[in-house]
């Protein structure tokens, strides 16, 4: 113990300030600081005074008898006459030779703070790799029970000191850990991601998820994920002008750099946030050029039809709606208004997906342009159920055609709810059938 | 050319400011053309150059993060040659307002490289934190000048510091280069402060200055009287270790 402390305690400790990975200089050896011309150089700073050992001596050629190089006699720069000195500091002889008062705590007190000392200086046989993997964190899971468990009852913690203070044993192994770190730099590993790298921190061992994320998610990964968000951010900025929607694919953004920043396992998620965010740039994108083109087309189409359809009512609308009227103007009454319901179902969606979820796809052009056709379609199934009595509303007898047009508009606007109607009756009638068919077969295979 | 010199350290408490307040004057002793930019929220620099922190309007806050404001604006005339980008504590909020903004690592950077008015040497002072302030600062620089205190503790703070300046070189400054390391604190008959030296010098040879800065009270009582210690103690071996080193920055390749 002696020995250690008149080494020189810093001795060695150079290196740890050298990262893992070396320095990130490499111009150390090769580029002199500085070039001073002699006759600018300030003479109260002699070479003697301000260069250290290291331009005289390698640490292996410091004899062994002389460890601090420094303690070479030279006069210090400035000295403090006897009377400059007192000024300063006061009379200090008596701090200096003042003698300690020792402090003792009873056997009790003692026992009550520290536990038993015999424990302490006597410490348990070597832990088995068992008990050392609770000891020292990992795998994570034992670590974190360890860290949350209650204080042990013979660990008595008075609040007032660490466990490692409490015992000199571990004290003891630190410091034996400490000293039988290698000098020389580590080994380089691979760069830590961004987010680790601020804090310098040294990693417990990788478990072999760990290492595999390492091997596939490169920090330059990381790097390029953050810049497409960056550009994500960007684009946002640019081509969203809707607030709502900017706002959900700034949270995107801001999701996918929180993932980003909880590390490299979180990388798919944060890929995924900027996917969605991309491919909403990517529609916002299609959507200008698709406003200067297609949509304008469809809504001229859409606007064609209601005005031949409101035409045609003008003009026929007396026949159409009068109760005597002929049985093809109420067909085409009903077509008409099928229609009409159909114009609405294309125009309302049209203006929802273009104007406010902004997501409009061009493969759904033809549904807008058949949508009045199949209104008109619909109407006029309408008024056949309604003629063959199918539907008990008016027992095959119109009283007033409105009902049916009525019938007709909102089977043109919501054609598929109609349509469905129709299958699922279709398939009652198909299951009744079926019923009948197996109720005959049943006879057959029991009687053998 | 003009050069950008970013004084860091992650340890607090090395002489982060005090170096850049005693380098600037040197420098400007020596003739150069000097602006000092503050990126510590504490306005550490921005005191010592007789400025209120807490009434100083623009800042380097606004200098990081409002797009209309140019260099030249925010600077102010410290009376001492020395042109200052002082902060206030609005920086604080900048390191979080930055987080959500598009190259927010570069921004410092580009204002910097936008046509202004030349200077010799701009040098930065920075908070001990390697937060998205600090980074601004080191991707604008060209070369890191790192202070020490000679001791253990603040050794170690060296090694976190340049572990980001790996990944600064890497990805945001690949230009960056390390002007030097400055031994600060130095007590000139303690035997740790020498032992300190000579484990930076076995480490960083070449790059450590001759110039070191022993610990002496006029460091700190130079500040609170608005000046420099080459103003306040011109014959003080501090002032003389900061001239010093303005002649080994000023000849530095």
């Amino acid at each position: 113990m002696l020995n250690k402390l008149s080494q020189d305690p810093l001795e060695g400790k150079g290196e740890e300030m050298i990262p893992q990975r070396g320095l990130p200089f490499d111009d150390i050896d090769e580029t002199p600081l500085e070039e001073i011309p002699p006759e600018e150089r300030i003479p109260d700073f002699s070479e003697a005074e301000i260069t250290p050992r290291a331009t005289e001596s390698t640490p292996e050629e410091i004899p062994a008898d002389d460890n601090h190089p420094f303690d070479d006699g030279d006069e210090p720069s400035f000295q403090l006459s006897a009377e400059e000195s007192e000024a300063l500091m006061g009379d200090t002889e008596g701090i200096f030779t003042m003698e300690a008062t020792p402090w003792e705590l009873t056997e009790t007190e003692a026992e009550a703070f520290m536990g038993s000392a015999d424990e302490a200086f006597n410490p348990e046989p070597e832990a088995t790799p068992e008990e050392d993997r609770s000891l020292h964190g990992p795998p994570g899971e034992i670590a974190l029970v360890e860290h949350f468990a209650e204080p042990k009852e013979t660990e008595p913690d008075m609040g007032m000191s660490t466990h490692l203070e409490d015992d000199p044993a571990e004290i003891e192994k630190l410091f034996a850990d400490e000293l039988a770190q290698p000098s020389s730099p580590i080994p380089a590993q691979p760069a830590p991601g961004i987010v680790h790298a601020a804090g310098g921190v040294q990693h417990e061992a990788q478990s072999a998820e760990d290492a595999m994320i390492e091997l596939l998610v490169t920090d330059e990964d990381m790097l390029a994920m953050w810049r497409r968000a960056d550009q994500a951010q960007k684009d946002v900025k640019r081509l969203i002008s809707t607030l709502y929607i900017a706002r959900q694919q700034l949270n995107h953004i801001q999701a996918a750099r929180n993932e980003l920043m909880a590390g490299k396992a979180y990388y798919e998620d944060a890929e995924r946030h900027i996917n969605e965010v991309e491919f909403r740039v990517q529609l916002s994108i299609q959507l200008d050029k698709l406003a200067k083109t297609t949509i304008p087309r469809l809504y001229v189409y859409l606007a064609s039809w209601f005005i031949i359809t409101v035409a045609l009512l003008f003009i026929f609308g007396e026949n159409i709606f009068s109760a005597e009227g002929s049985s093809l103007y109420f067909l085409a009454g009903s077509m008409l208004w099928g229609g009409m319901g159909g114009l609405v179902g294309a125009l309302m969606p049209l203006i929802k997906h273009f104007s406010v979820e902004q997501d409009f796809a061009p493969r759904h052009n033809w549904w807008y342009i058949a949508s009045p056709f199949v209104g008109s379609v619909m109407g006029a199934i309408i008024y056949l159920f309604m003629m063959l009595g199918s539907l008990s509303i008016t027992s095959g007898e119109v009283s007033s055609p409105v009902i049916i047009y009525i019938l007709s508009g909102l089977a043109g606007y919501q054609h598929k709810i109609f349509t469905n109607l129709v299958k699922r009756m279709l398939k009652v009638l198909e299951f009744d059938g079926q019923e009948e068919v197996e109720e005959e077969v049943e006879p057959k295979t029991s009687s053998g | 050319m003009e050069r950008i010199i970013i004084v860091a350290n992650q340890k607090g408490g090395v002489g982060k400011t005090s170096t850049v307040v005693n380098l600037a004057a040197g420098l400007v002793q020596l003739g150069h053309r000097v602006a000092v930019i503050d990126l510590d929220s504490q306005g550490a620099l921005t005191i010592s150059l007789g400025f209120d922190p807490y009434t100083v309007r623009p800042s380097t806050y606004n200098l990081l993060l409002d797009e209309n404001i140019a260099f030249a604006d925010v600077l102010k005339d410290t009376g001492k040659n020395i042109a200052l980008a002082p902060a206030n504590a609005e920086l604080i909020a900048a390191e979080y307002k930055l987080y959500s903004q598009s190259e927010r690592t570069e921004r410092l950077r580009n204002i910097l490289q936008l046509p202004r008015e030349p200077f010799d040497f701009i040098l930065i002072d920075t908070a001990p934190n390697l937060g998205l302030v600090t980074v601004n600062g080191l991707a604008a620089a060209h070369e890191l000048l790192i202070p020490v205190a000679a001791n253990y503790l603040s050794m170690r703070g060296v090694r976190s510091l340049l572990d980001s300046v790996w990944l600064i070189r890497e990805k945001l400054n690949p230009q960056l280069k390390l002007l030097g390391v400055l031994p600060t604190l130095v007590h000139p008959k303690a035997a740790h402060a020498k032992s300190a030296i000579y484990e930076m010098k076995t480490v960083f040879k070449q790059k450590v200055f001759h110039a070191f800065i022993p610990y002496d009270d006029v460091a700190a009582t130079a500040p609170a009287m608005r000046k420099s210690v080459l103003e306040y103690a011109p014959n003080s071996a501090v002032a003389t270790a900061y001239l010093y080193l303005a002649k080994e920055v000023s000849y530095a390749k």
